[in-house]
């Protein structure tokens, strides 16, 4: 997974910096550039994983911290947490919630598209931490952990060059290798694909 | 008072406290059959924690449902504590509301994270009868452990660890088995093995362990 995570920031960066020197060469290549990103998301999980067959998706908080611009390439990291409850409280009973928080590093390159509208393609690697809690007890039941893999494209509406409202569209790939289960169970309950609507605030 | 009333709230929190690795998760399978050898379906099989006899259905996690065939199967988080496996009847009319047998270690369940017990009998209270085991103390020695060997109780047809003090269990009627424990001598620290054979009639008997 870290592999492939660097093959795939390796990619991304080269595509970038191709784009880059097309689109503007008179920047400086590697400058301090703040950008702080609140949202409200919510995930809608796919296939046949525990968190798609058993959980329905709350909404969920996310803030990204984007401080160093190289070539273009905006990086920062970032937290994000996800809240779902069980859809039945009798399958599930002492697990009705699951919390999802996520430390991840982010990168996003800027594409232009309108006059007042810009694309943000971007990536996200971090380490995710699951908590699963009971209906009336705050007391923690289970934990588990892994890491989650997110791409996709956050889409700027600019009022001002200091602030901005976005959308966010992302495809996130949650997998656990600590799992000890049989094969069936590794898949069911350490893999999990979902689609991430995001709404939010840009501060620049 | 007030160190009373903190290690109070303590105690209960402990208590209260239910929690699961839940990093290891464990596939249950089992089949259900009653004394005629007939699948027994609807049983509720649940994971319960703690050390109680009692059962709420608040100590209730994880379970699975048995289906025509009787045969029943579902994924649990491993306890981080002791734990049981309760057999609870459909029938409310049946005596026998439920039963308990307890939790395999995570040293005891097989490399894929599955246990699989081939058949769980249940029995009514008219096919049981009641086994007291008394254990004589002796001041030197000490019982270890008792596990039995074909034996069948209202707990299921396959082995499991007998307590090493004074019990009542309720056994299938009309059987033999055999009946292993351990003792060690508390002053040299040997220990010896025993077996003894058992035989269950219609009757309450009481077999007596002289350590």
């Amino acid at each position: 997974m870290k592999q492939f995570f660097v093959i795939f920031i390796i990619s991304f960066c080269s595509s970038s910096l191709v784009a880059q020197d097309s689109v503007q060469t008179t920047k400086s290549s590697i400058h301090f550039d703040s950008k702080l990103r609140l949202f409200a998301s919510q995930n809608m999980f796919l296939g046949n994983s525990v968190f798609a067959k058993e959980y329905n998706s709350k909404i969920g908080f996310g803030v990204q911290y984007y401080f160093l611009n190289v070539y273009g390439l905006h990086l920062g990291a970032g937290l994000e947490s996800q809240y779902f409850t069980a859809k039945s409280n009798e399958d599930f009973r002492e697990m009705e919630k699951l919390n999802f928080l996520t430390y991840e590093i982010a990168a996003s390159y800027e594409v232009p598209l309108y006059t007042k509208w810009t694309a943000f393609p971007s990536i996200q690697f971090g380490e995710t931490h699951l908590t699963y809690k009971s209906e009336s007890d705050s007391d923690q039941t289970a934990k588990q952990h892994g890491f989650t893999l997110k791409f996709g494209s956050f889409f700027n509406y600019e009022f001002n060059p200091k602030l901005a409202v976005f959308l966010g569209l992302h495809y996130s790939m949650y997998y656990n290798s600590n799992l000890r289960a049989n094969a069936e169970n590794q898949d069911y309950f350490g893999k999990g694909n979902s689609i991430q609507l995001s709404i939010g605030l840009e501060i620049d | 008072m007030k160190q009373f009333f903190a290690m109070f709230l303590f105690c209960i929190a402990i208590i209260s406290c239910k929690n699961y690795s839940g990093e290891t998760i464990i596939n249950f399978k089992a089949k259900l059959i009653d004394a005629t050898n007939q699948p027994i379906r609807n049983a509720k099989l649940s994971i319960v924690q703690g050390e109680t006899e009692l059962f709420s259905q608040q100590d209730e996690s994880f379970f699975g449902i048995s289906n025509s065939d009787g045969n029943v199967n579902f994924n649990y988080f491993y306890p981080n504590s002791d734990y049981r496996v309760c057999v609870q009847l459909e029938s409310e009319s049946n005596p026998l509301n439920y039963v308990y047998f307890k939790g395999k270690t995570i040293d005891e369940i097989d490399e894929e994270y599955e246990w699989n017990v081939p058949t769980i009998l249940v029995l009514n209270n008219e096919e049981l009868a009641p086994l007291h085991i008394e254990i004589v103390q002796n001041a030197t020695k000490k019982l270890v452990s008792m596990h039995n060997s074909g034996m069948y109780n209202l707990k299921g047809a396959f082995e499991f660890d007998v307590e090493p003090y004074n019990q009542t269990y309720y056994m299938k009627k009309n059987q033999s088995f055999t009946l292993s424990y351990q003792v060690k001598d508390t002053t040299t620290g040997e220990t010896q093995n025993f077996t003894e054979s058992i035989s269950i009639t219609e009757s309450p008997i009481t077999h007596t362990i002289t350590l």
